[in-house]
Parts: C-alpha cells; sequence; structure tokens
C-alpha cells in the first residue's frame, strides 16, 4: 500500500526520473523514512521538485514528513551540512508564526540519498493572493507583522528563508500567517544543488537571487515587501512576465514603484514600510526582520 | 563633530598646524595615523598621547586609523612609526584568518582604548566586492562589532571596488546589517599622477556616492583624504570628510606609505586655493588672475591672497570648511545636490572666463579636472537617484 501511493506520489511530482540517481530506490528511501520518523498514516499531501510531503501521524498527532532526494556530489553534501545546522537551530524556536520543527534532519541511506525531517501539520491554505481575502491595510499590516515575526526568528538564528512566496505562507483557519519552508529547505533544493541557480519563485525573487548574488536576511525583507505590494494592489512590483533575464535586469536596475502610486488611499505608514522593503539596494531596506518589526510596531496601525 | 578631518603628516609642524586650524574653525579635527606618529616621542614628533591631548585642548576630535590597509599593500614599508604601535599578534600579519583578525582587532582596539579614540576597525583595500579579501573584510568587520559593539568600521576600495555595480551594492548591504554607527570610507588608488583630483572614473565614484547615500541613512559617514572632491561625498550624505595641505593628506598615495629610494630635499609646489571654483591652482595663475583683476581674484579666492604657505594653509581649510558648512545646513540631499550644482555652475562661468582673458594660466585642463569630471559625477549619481 505505501509502495504504491509512494509511487503515485512521485510520478505525479514528476521526479520519477531522477530517482535512478539515488543509490536506494524510492520505495527503500519511504520505507526508512517512515521508520525512522515514526510517523504512520501517511498519505501524501503535496508532489514538486525534489521535495515529497506527506502528512501522518506521530503519537496520535498529525505531522507533516518531508522527504528530500539528494543528488550525489560534493555540492549535495554542502547542502546537507548546512540543512543539518539549521534544522537543528530551527527546532529550538517556537514562534506561533513560523512552522514548528519536531525532528532532527534524518540522513537516509549510508551516503545519504535523502534527508527527511517532521514538522507541525497547519490547518488553513496556503496564501491564495487573489481571492482569498479582502485586502485592506489592516490585513496587509497583520501579513507584514506575522510573517515579520516568523521571520525575525530566522535571522536571530542567522538563517535566511530565501524563497518567501505565498506557496510558503499559510494562513490558518483562526487567522494567523505562517511561514513554512524555512532556510534549510532552500539548501537542498534542486536549483541551489547546481551552485549556479538561486531558490525564489518568479515574482518574488529579490535582486539578491539573481544568478551571481547572494541573498541574506535583507532579502527575505525585499520578498515580504513584494507579498505586501502584491496583497494591496494586485501586481508585482517588478514585473516578471517574459524572458528570465530580462526580469533578472529589471530585478538588479529597476527600482519599484513607491506603492501609493497605484494605491494612494493605502496609509502613510504602512507605505512607507512596503517601499523601504523593497529598495532595490540591500542596504536601504529594513536590514533584518527584527528591524521591520519594531517600525511596524511604531506606527499607528501597530498600536491599535 | 561633522565637519573637515586633517589627515597626519610628518611635516614639523604638523600639531601646532592643526591646533591652530581646528581653534579658528577651519577643521574640526584630526585622523592620527599610525605611519605618521609614533606611540611613543622620537626627535621632531611628538607621542601620539601628546599629539591627542593636544588636538582635545582645542576641542578637536581625534581619530586614530591603524591603516591597515596601506600596511597591507605591497611595497608598503615606511613603517618606523607603524612598528612601535605592536599591532599584529603572533599569527601574523594580515586579516585573512579567524586568528589574525582576533588579534590585530584586539590589539588596534586596544591603542585606541588608551589613545581615548573611538574604536575605528582595521580592514583591507579591496578591489572587488566579489573576492575572498572581501569576505575576509566582513569577517574582519564582524569579528570587530562582535568585540565592541559600537565600533566604528572602514571601508577601502579601489575603483574597480566602487565600479561593481550589484555586487557592490550587495557587499554594502551586507556590512549595513553590522550597524556601525560610523563608517570611514577611502578610495585607494593605485597610483596618482599629480595633485589634482582624478576623478575621471566616473562610474566609480557614482558607485562611491551611491554607497555613501546608502551608510548614511543610517550613520555617520567620513569621506577620508578627498578634500573637494569630498563636497561630493556631502552631497550624498556624508557629514565629515579628510583633507590637509599636502597631496598624501588630499587624496589617497600608495606611494605615501613607501619609503622614498631618493629622500633628497624636495621644494612642494605652491598653490593658492580658490574657493568659489572649489579648485586649487597653482601660485602664478593665481597671480595672473591677481593681475587680471583684483576683485575678481578676491572674490574667486575667498579673501585676499595668502602671503605664505602656513596662510594658503589656512586658507585653505576654511574655504572647504565653508563650503561643507553651507552644505551641511541644507536639509535634503536634493537640496545639497542643487547647492553644490549651483557651485560648479558658478565655477564653469569662472573657468570659462579666465581660460578666455588669461589662456595661457587657466587652461581647459583645469576646468576639466577641476570642474567637469566633479559634476559629471554629480550628475550621474544625482540621476540614477532622482534628485
Amino acid at each position: 500500500m505505501r509502495r504504491s501511493r509512494l509511487r503515485q506520489h512521485l510520478i505525479y511530482g514528476e521526479v520519477d526520473k531522477r530517482v535512478g540517481k539515488q543509490e536506494m530506490t524510492p520505495d527503500e528511501i519511504y520505507e526508512e523514512a517512515v521508520a525512522a520518523t515514526g510517523v504512520t498514516d501517511v498519505t501524501p499531501l503535496r508532489p514538486g521538485g525534489q521535495k515529497l510531503v506527506f502528512r501522518g501521524l506521530l503519537a496520535g498527532n498529525p505531522v507533516v514528513l518531508k522527504i528530500v532526494l539528494l543528488d550525489p556530489g560534493p555540492v549535495a553534501q554542502n547542502a546537507l551540512i548546512r540543512a543539518h545546522r539549521e534544522v537543528e537551530l530551527l527546532a529550538a524556536v517556537d514562534s506561533p508564526h513560523l512552522v514548528s520543527v519536531l525532528s532532527d534532519a534524518i540522513d537516509i541511506g549510508d551516503e545519504p540519498s535523502a534527508v527527511v525531517w517532521l514538522e507541525e501539520h497547519l490547518d488553513g491554505n496556503d496564501l491564495a493572493l487573489r481571492n482569498s481575502m479582502e485586502w485592506t491595510d489592516v490585513n496587509v499590516f497583520r501579513l507584514m507583522h506575522d510573517l515579520a515575526l516568523g521571520l525575525a526568528q530566522c535571522h536571530g538564528l542567522a538563517v535566511v528563508h530565501r524563497d518567501l512566496s505565498p506557496g510558503n505562507v499559510r494562513h490558518t483557519a483562526e487567522g494567523r500567517f505562517v511561514i513554512m519552508d524555512p532556510g534549510f529547505a532552500r539548501h537542498l533544493d534542486q536549483t541551489a544543488l547546481t551552485g549556479i541557480h538561486q531558490p525564489g519563485t518568479s515574482g518574488f525573487r529579490s535582486p539578491e537571487h539573481v544568478p551571481g548574488g547572494s541573498p541574506t536576511a535583507a532579502s527575505d525583507v525585499f520578498g515580504l515587501g513584494i507579498l505586501a505590494f502584491f496583497c494591496r494592489t494586485g501586481q508585482f512590483p517588478i514585473d516578471p512576465d517574459g524572458d528570465p533575464a530580462a526580469y533578472d535586469f529589471r530585478l538588479r536596475s529597476q527600482q519599484a514603484p513607491a506603492v501609493r502610486a497605484l494605491k494612494p488611499d493605502v496609509d502613510g505608514e504602512l507605505a512607507q514600510a512596503i517601499d523601504r522593503c523593497l529598495q532595490r539596494q540591500p542596504a536601504r531596506r529594513f536590514f533584518d526582520a527584527n528591524e521591520l518589526l519594531t517600525y511596524l510596531d511604531q506606527t499607528a496601525l501597530g498600536r491599535a | 563633530m561633522p565637519g573637515v578631518l586633517i589627515h597626519d603628516g610628518r611635516r614639523t609642524g604638523h600639531l601646532g598646524w592643526c591646533e591652530r586650524a581646528i581653534a579658528s574653525g577651519a577643521a574640526n579635527g584630526v585622523f592620527m595615523s599610525a605611519f605618521s606618529t609614533p606611540r611613543v616621542a622620537v626627535p621632531r614628533s611628538p607621542s601620539a598621547d601628546l599629539f591627542a591631548d593636544g588636538i582635545r585642548a582645542v576641542n578637536g576630535e581625534v581619530i586614530f586609523d591603524a591603516e591597515s590597509h596601506a600596511k597591507l599593500l605591497s611595497g608598503s614599508n615606511k613603517t618606523e612609526h607603524y612598528d612601535t604601535w605592536e599591532l599584529w599578534g603572533p599569527a601574523g600579519e594580515g586579516l585573512d584568518s579567524p586568528n589574525r583578525q582576533l588579534q590585530h582587532l584586539e590589539r588596534v582596539f586596544q591603542r585606541q582604548a588608551g589613545l581615548g579614540a573611538p574604536r575605528l576597525a582595521p580592514t583591507i583595500a579591496l578591489d572587488s566586492p566579489g573576492s575572498i579579501e572581501a569576505g575576509y573584510a566582513l569577517q574582519t568587520a564582524a569579528v570587530a562589532r562582535g568585540l565592541f559593539g559600537e565600533a566604528w568600521q572602514t571601508i577601502v576600495g579601489s575603483r574597480t571596488f566602487w565600479r561593481s555595480g550589484f555586487l557592490l551594492d550587495e557587499h554594502i548591504g551586507k556590512l549595513v546589517a553590522l550597524e556601525s554607527p560610523v563608517w570611514v570610507v577611502t578610495v585607494s588608488n593605485e597610483m596618482v599622477m599629480g595633485p589634482a583630483p582624478d576623478l575621471v572614473d566616473t562610474d566609480a565614484f557614482s558607485g562611491l556616492l551611491r554607497s555613501i547615500h546608502s551608510l548614511s541613512e543610517r550613520s555617520r559617514v567620513i569621506l577620508t583624504r578627498s578634500d573637494f572632491s569630498g563636497l561630493l561625498g556631502v552631497a550624498a550624505g556624508a557629514d565629515s570628510i579628510g583633507a590637509g595641505w599636502d597631496r598624501a593628506m588630499r587624496t589617497f598615495d600608495p606611494l605615501s606609505f613607501h619609503r622614498a629610494s631618493d629622500a633628497g630635499i624636495r621644494i612642494p609646489a605652491s598653490y593658492v586655493t580658490q574657493g568659489a571654483m572649489l579648485a586649487v591652482l597653482r601660485r602664478d595663475t593665481a597671480d595672473a588672475i591677481e593681475r587680471l583683476d583684483p576683485a575678481l581674484a578676491a572674490r574667486l579666492r575667498g579673501g585676499s591672497m595668502p602671503p605664505s604657505e602656513g596662510a594658503e594653509r589656512e586658507h585653505h581649510l576654511a574655504s572647504l570648511s565653508g563650503k561643507l558648512r553651507d552644505l551641511s545646513s541644507l536639509s535634503t540631499r536634493g537640496d545639497k545636490v542643487q547647492s553644490l550644482r549651483d557651485s560648479y555652475t558658478a565655477a564653469a562661468y569662472a573657468f570659462d572666463d579666465l581660460i578666455a582673458r588669461i589662456p595661457g594660466s587657466v587652461r581647459g585642463a583645469d576646468k576639466k579636472t577641476w570642474h567637469d569630471q566633479q559634476l559629471a559625477v554629480l550628475e550621474s549619481y544625482a540621476s540614477a537617484e532622482g534628485l
């Protein structure tokens, strides 16, 4: 039963062609991952890329099991070392706005063919920007404040998320915004393993995500600014359409428009926060989520 | 204390000249250099303590700069004063390992604390923000902050460094995260050809101004060894500029850290500052302007003809300080840029007039050096910033 479910999951996620690169078969990886973490009642949640996501139970509580398949070679092994370090760091974090890591990162295989870990299971939905809610100033402020709280935990540990995008933000049933897939996952992504391409989701990348750059905490701040800008205006601050190279060029050469240029009714202090997040030069942004949070708390919306 | 800071030098009388300039309001303080001032007094050179006390007695600011970036340049061997500071630990010279970084920073900070000077972290001169050395510079800055949370930080880069576009912006972004209260910024020259500034590389100096703009959003910025060119930095957000009376005080000259192979008698050329032209012209040129029209000459100089080199030293610093104060009194970058633009417009008119009337004395090359290149940098920066 497990085997067929995984097989379907892998094929649906279009990673079957990569399976052959692993020293272990996907079924062996899956079996060992389940055994190592102790989860039961495992069902696929989300296919995609080289990362497999399952829902399961641990001691009767719902959890998320993540499996990242690794290519052989030193780049992957270096990424693995960084991932272990960051999982260890983030496992110590307890924030309602950052998904909880419930286990260490566990290597699968003698020369690891995969790495697995457990996260808390969140209800609600990924951020659906266009249709899930009315993006008033108050709601955009809540989004920024919640995500800044979660990111501040990462940045305090010198962990950079690197891919703040709607798919990595959960809006829970009780109204919290929660960051998922914190930094360590990015180290393990296929894109990161190449050593050339940067992780990130088109439309939600910072100038430092352009190949040759190196994302920092200020890059996450830029990503948060994109989310806020997009929510409030319905548009990307830097147009991602068309040729990727042209998008990269725009990211590095073009200053995002002021949010009030598109929506003049945006609250002034909120607009200042969004505009500063979206400064093309990292030195002119809030340099990390803590600094952004300090600003937000001093605004009228923050005091309300 | 915003204003003009006088760089260190070895000329006899340096301390007295600095004291007089500060007391008269023509300067606000000094940079003391490990290369120019010995820790322990030697004949004709007061000790660092005596120097610092003298400057503070006239309410001047004292900054001790170890200038490790100069020490680590190949060929730097003018170290008889530098060596008295004993700034390197058992791990050796260099900032390319954690041990070396920590040992050097601890020693530099200890010396600065002993002088009552701010903890100014040393660094290395960079040619590229993407280089291994840039990583060492970032590591050193982080260690400095770890040792002393309020440490001032240093950035030294060549024209290539300041010209490196987004890589420069990323590097500056990483540095800003260290939250230094003060950034001391230097353009290092590979070679200095003459007494006039060399701003022909518009992209490099535009990158410098862009970086100063970024750094100054949160912190104080001092642009060292820049003199009249430093006014561009003030327009971008710097609050102080390094200057002086010798070439090595007005621009970063790597040869000033070399022991001269021929230390024969040198008579410095004589110059007169033309404040309204934001320029320093040769004394024979100043004399020609005086003969042409004494009233015009007085207006362009900003006072009577300095009768001596000592008077010119004070006249130069007073001219520079006056212009810096004018710019600093303006509240926005846009206003500062416009004010400096207006000054260059007036200077252009004066150059064109003099070139037409005394072409043998004031030449197109003077205008190019002191006006055209500087204005090109200002406009490049202003255009990019929408100012």
